[in-house]
């Protein structure tokens, strides 16, 4: 078969969905050598060793794709995350992979813009499509309810960690020498870092002795927001370390470094940090909502993110009890092994066969 | 056969259209001495190429921008810079005609506008509004992609017909 695959817009660094995008194909590559995988587009920005057919795209409509199936057969179009508009009567297999609907689900953390495209593009797509894939079973819901799809056209498949977490990523050894929690993430309003940072102060005000610090990772971009919220609780400002953007080598050796992760986003389409912590062993702190207990499973404490008393509960249960943050790091690394990309590319390679 | 011959003009239609853009370095773009630049909602590229081109030689830069991005043009205007020309409507032939009447359009040496990516169906209305500014005025035409990529349109009416076409085509088969 003829597979072309769709993937998201364009970016210099790649983040989360073109990441998913890459990891996956590399390894559907490994384990398929009949199907034909070509991308639609000029994709050389992804830098991957496949061949493109060149197509003309808008950056917030539907990509329009009769003209290219037309003229050239495809077999399957698999678009990851982007709206694309084929004919009805052009016989080919369309699959689209949702990684979340949060512009539906929160406009105020959305522009317009991104609200259209998924009110819009996005549910044409996932109406005319004759698969859908889920990266959790709370998304694959909330295109359910949100979009009014059939359960049975929606498959959930989960990622794993990228490859370049799993080689032997050299640990770069950065100058931290005190106990600290760990949090990785892009300033978002769904991330909660304000919550966060609220919850560590209370934990701070409650175990006035405690010698625990908080070390924030992430890009540097809004960092000025970060350092709002610490200006509220300026007794925290010396235990609050921002590191800005990391190397994978200095991620790692921070991850491994902690005492405990914490991750309480207000929505995740999946997570990934959380399974990363996972993998390399640490007691990890997680949200009960959305999809992160899909990922955590019973491997790690939970709270409810609305709810600082909630965060900082959580916090004291993992720093304070090493016995039960012993458990957590056993369970953990269990938990992680279920998630693989190689799995994923084997569900995924299911699906492309059902169109043979 | 048949289909052989149906994606060679498929493919004909998109190679000659992406053949009109050669990607540049910012400063090729700063290189010229008066700029009209038609500001979109890119703050980060848009400070990128403000700080790079006043680094450069420029004596003029003139900025059409909307009132809701005055607040990203600000701090290049405080120092007067850059002159701004308000403009409510759209990217349009109206916008060439008040052009016209307000710039001296013969000094004019380039002009720069952004894009999520430069083949972008989306942008078909502003590039047959420079391509307008540039029939009679010897301008070249640049575009900075959000994600930093710089090019130059070195035959705009060739790619506002391939953009055209592309759609039509697809808007033609859809119905």
């Amino acid at each position: 078969m003829n597979i072309g695959i769709v993937p998201t817009f364009k970016e210099k660094n790649l983040t989360g969905i073109n990441r998913v995008t890459i990891e996956t194909l590399k390894q559907l590559l490994q384990i398929d050598k009949v199907n034909n995988y070509s991308f639609i587009g000029d994709c050389n920005w992804l830098k991957m060793d496949l061949p493109y057919v060149d197509i003309m795209d808008s950056n917030i409509e539907a990509t329009k794709l009769s003209f290219l199936l037309m003229s050239k057969r495809y077999d399957i179009i698999h678009s990851h995350f982007k709206a694309f508009k084929i004919r009805d009567s052009i016989p080919c297999g369309k699959i689209i992979t949702i990684h979340d609907i949060v512009p539906l689900l929160h406009p105020e953390w959305s522009t317009k813009l991104s609200y259209t495209y998924f009110d819009e593009g996005i549910r044409h797509t996932v109406h005319h499509a004759d698969v859908i894939i889920a990266m959790s079973e709370h998304t694959k819901k909330d295109i359910i309810e949100y979009y009014h799809i059939k359960e049975d056209k929606i498959h959930v498949i989960y990622s794993g960690l990228p490859s370049s977490f799993n080689e032997n990523i050299e640990l770069k050894e950065m100058k931290i020498d005190y106990p600290y929690i760990l949090s990785v993430s892009a300033l978002g309003k769904n991330k909660n870092q304000e919550g966060m940072l609220k919850a560590f102060a209370w934990f701070k005000e409650r175990n006035p002795d405690n010698e625990i610090k908080f070390v924030m990772t992430g890009p540097n971009r809004n960092v000025e927001k970060i350092e709002e919220y610490i200006k509220k609780y300026p007794f925290i400002e010396k235990d609050v370390i921002f590191t800005g953007f990391v190397t994978d080598g200095e991620l790692k050796y921070l991850y491994k470094n902690a005492v405990a992760f914490i991750y309480v986003s207000l929505y995740e389409g999946f997570g990934l940090p959380i399974l990363e912590a996972m993998a390399l062993g640490k007691a990890v702190i997680c949200s009960n909502t959305t999809s992160m207990p899909e990922i955590g499973g019973k491997a790690v404490e939970y709270c409810n993110p609305y709810d600082i008393e909630s965060i900082e509960n959580a916090m004291e249960n993992v720093v304070l009890n090493n016995a039960y943050r012993k458990s957590l790091e056993e369970k953990a690394i269990i938990q992680a092994a279920k998630f693989s990309y190689k799995k994923a590319a084997e569900e995924t390679l299911k699906i492309y066969k059902t169109f043979e | 056969m048949e289909e052989e011959y149906k994606y060679d003009l498929y493919d004909y239609i998109c190679k000659k259209t992406k053949k009109t853009i050669r990607q540049v370095s910012l400063e090729d773009i700063c290189k010229h001495k008066k700029i009209l630049v038609l500001s979109g909602n890119f703050g980060k590229v848009m400070d990128k190429f403000f700080e790079t081109a006043f680094r450069g030689n420029i004596e003029a830069c003139y900025v059409v921008y909307r009132q809701q991005m005055y607040s990203l043009l600000e701090k290049w205007n405080a120092d007067e810079k850059i002159k701004l020309v308000k403009w409510e409507g759209n990217y349009n032939d109206e916008l060439k005609q008040y052009l016209e009447q307000t710039l001296n359009l013969n000094e004019i040496e380039a002009v720069l506008y952004f894009s999520l990516q430069v083949l972008n169906i989306r942008d078909i209305n502003i590039l047959e509004m420079i391509e307008g500014l540039t029939r009679c005025n010897k301008i070249e035409t640049y575009c900075m992609e959000r994600h930093g990529d710089e090019y130059r349109i070195e035959d705009i009416n060739v790619m506002c017909k391939g953009l055209k076409i592309y759609q039509d085509i697809n808007d033609f088969l859809d119905l």
